[in-house]
């Protein structure tokens, strides 16, 4: 329900803006408004700057707001425009992006920058998809991490919660933000092989994980403690895939095109993954078999490693069609010079020919008129 | 009654300059585009009252190209006649 300004508020605040009096200004906007009531009243149609048009229609008055008017009083949304969306993302997608909005719209002018990143994630959703793969990626891994937390917490108990910081995947949001453009701009994501795919499975299940790994840390205490007993016990069995996962992930050639990209998804990889390896190392030495997280992962075969990863959905292989580029022939300076030659030899032949018809006919000719 | 009438009207009420009653207009104009802005409506008793309608950002979808369109939020203005105006109206006719 929105709030009710009162003509005695609008007076005061009118008479502040304009260094009116009060009595002043309250005989202006009265007359302002009863000199519209009388005309329409008339049954004429009045229009005013800066406010709009009234006119009676079958005892309906119809106001259509002046363009000043409409635009200031959409100054708070003035920045967005309409955004075609390109390729299929589903509605539900951007259902939470909305909800966002809706929540903001309430006040515009409080939560304006709530607004504005609300819908700068849905076009970049809709630009770029990358986000949207990260969302739907990650709202999959989370479930997923479920599952696999007892896997992973051995390492990640020991770990401490310094490591564990929201800027590491915040940082890996932007990056594959920046990098994923670039990889459309080349027009090679046919190329993609299921390496990269591995490599983006790792860096959203290390998000999911990092989230889960906080959301386990801060919210139960209890289960913590459960895990850390039954983290001792099987550290023993290979069953930190997940480490090994990273770490050959990591290890895994990248096929992105360009330095850059690659550059930077090496680093979001391998940053987080290399500081809580080398403390699972340093931490983990008083394991009951006496092999390090290194060791472990190590006996761990490739195969079943990348068996174990599922297919990741080529989502934006499904979003972005690659542009065709059509290669230019190239025109070289031994083409031209072949050409050249070409032409010549076939305009001495032409000629030849032709000056051997010519002769023909001209003796011909000149035989006929000696005859004659 | 168009623009320059309902000034030059006004400006003959309030014994004022049309120029100065103009800017007078405009702003006051401002002032209640400014409140609908902020998310309130603006009650004049006896005339009516200026509310606002706000439209939620949503997905338009074009029937014959089938092109998807995300439109940005925006407020709407809706006036509704207040009761001396709606009986002046309906008395005249």
């Amino acid at each position: 329900m929105n709030n009710i300004v009162p003509l005695n508020y609008l007076i005061a605040r009118f008479a502040q803006r304009e260094s009116l009096s009060e009595e002043t200004a309250r005989s202006f906007v009265t007359d302002y408004f009863d000199l519209i009531e009388k005309a329409l009243a008339a049954g004429e149609i009045v229009s005013v700057k800066a406010l709009g048009t009234f006119a009676v229609i079958q005892d309906k008055l119809i106001f259509t707001p002046d363009n000043i008017f409409a635009d200031k009083v959409n100054e708070p949304f003035e920045m967005f425009s309409p955004v075609t969306i390109r390729g299929n993302i589903d509605e539900t997608l951007l259902e939470g992006n909305t909800s966002m909005a809706a929540a903001s719209v309430d006040s515009p002018v409080e939560n304006i920058k709530d607004v504005s990143v609300s819908s700068t994630a849905i076009t970049d959703g809709i630009m770029g998809a990358s986000v949207a793969a990260i969302g739907t990626a990650t709202l999959a891994s989370v479930h997923h991490s479920k599952e696999m937390v007892p896997e992973r917490e051995d390492a990640e108990i020991d770990a401490p919660t310094e490591i564990i910081t929201k800027e590491p995947l915040t940082e890996e949001i932007h990056a594959t933000e920046d990098t994923v453009p670039e990889v459309v701009e080349e027009t090679e994501i046919e190329d993609i092989t299921q390496e990269e795919q591995v490599i983006a499975e790792s860096v959203n299940e290390n998000t999911t994980e990092i989230h889960q790994e906080t959301a386990t840390e801060c919210s139960v205490s209890e289960p913590l403690a459960e895990i850390v007993e039954e983290s001792a016990t099987e550290i023993s069995e290979p069953a930190d895939t997940s480490i090994s996962e990273n770490v050959n992930e990591t290890e895994s050639p990248s096929v992105l095109k360009g330095n850059e990209p690659q550059e930077v998804i090496s680093e979001i990889v391998t940053e987080p993954l290399t500081e809580t390896v080398s403390e699972i190392n340093a931490e983990d030495s008083n394991v009951s078999d006496g092999k390090t997280e290194t060791e472990i992962a190590s006996e761990v075969p490739m195969e079943t490693v990348a068996e174990s990863v599922p297919p990741v959905t080529p989502y934006i292989q499904q979003q972005f069609i690659p542009i065709q580029t059509v290669e230019k022939p190239r025109i070289t300076k031994s083409c031209v010079a072949l050409w050249a030659i070409l032409g010549l030899v076939i305009g001495l032949i032409i000629g030849a020919m032709v000056g051997y018809w010519a002769h023909d006919v001209l003796s011909l000719w000149y035989a006929v008129k000696g005859s004659m | 009654m168009d623009n320059r009438t309902f000034i030059s009207r006004l400006s003959r009420k309030t014994e004022g300059d049309a120029k100065e009653t103009q800017r007078l207009a405009s702003s006051l104009g401002n002032l209640i585009a400014e409140c609908i802005a902020e998310g309130n409506d603006v009650a004049i008793p006896g005339f009516g009252s200026f509310n606002s309608v706000k439209t939620l950002e949503h997905v338009e979808i074009n029937p014959s190209t089938g092109k998807k369109t995300l439109v940005p939020p925006s407020v709407n203005v809706e006036f509704r006649m207040g009761s001396h105006l709606k009986k002046s109206i309906i008395g005249h006719e």
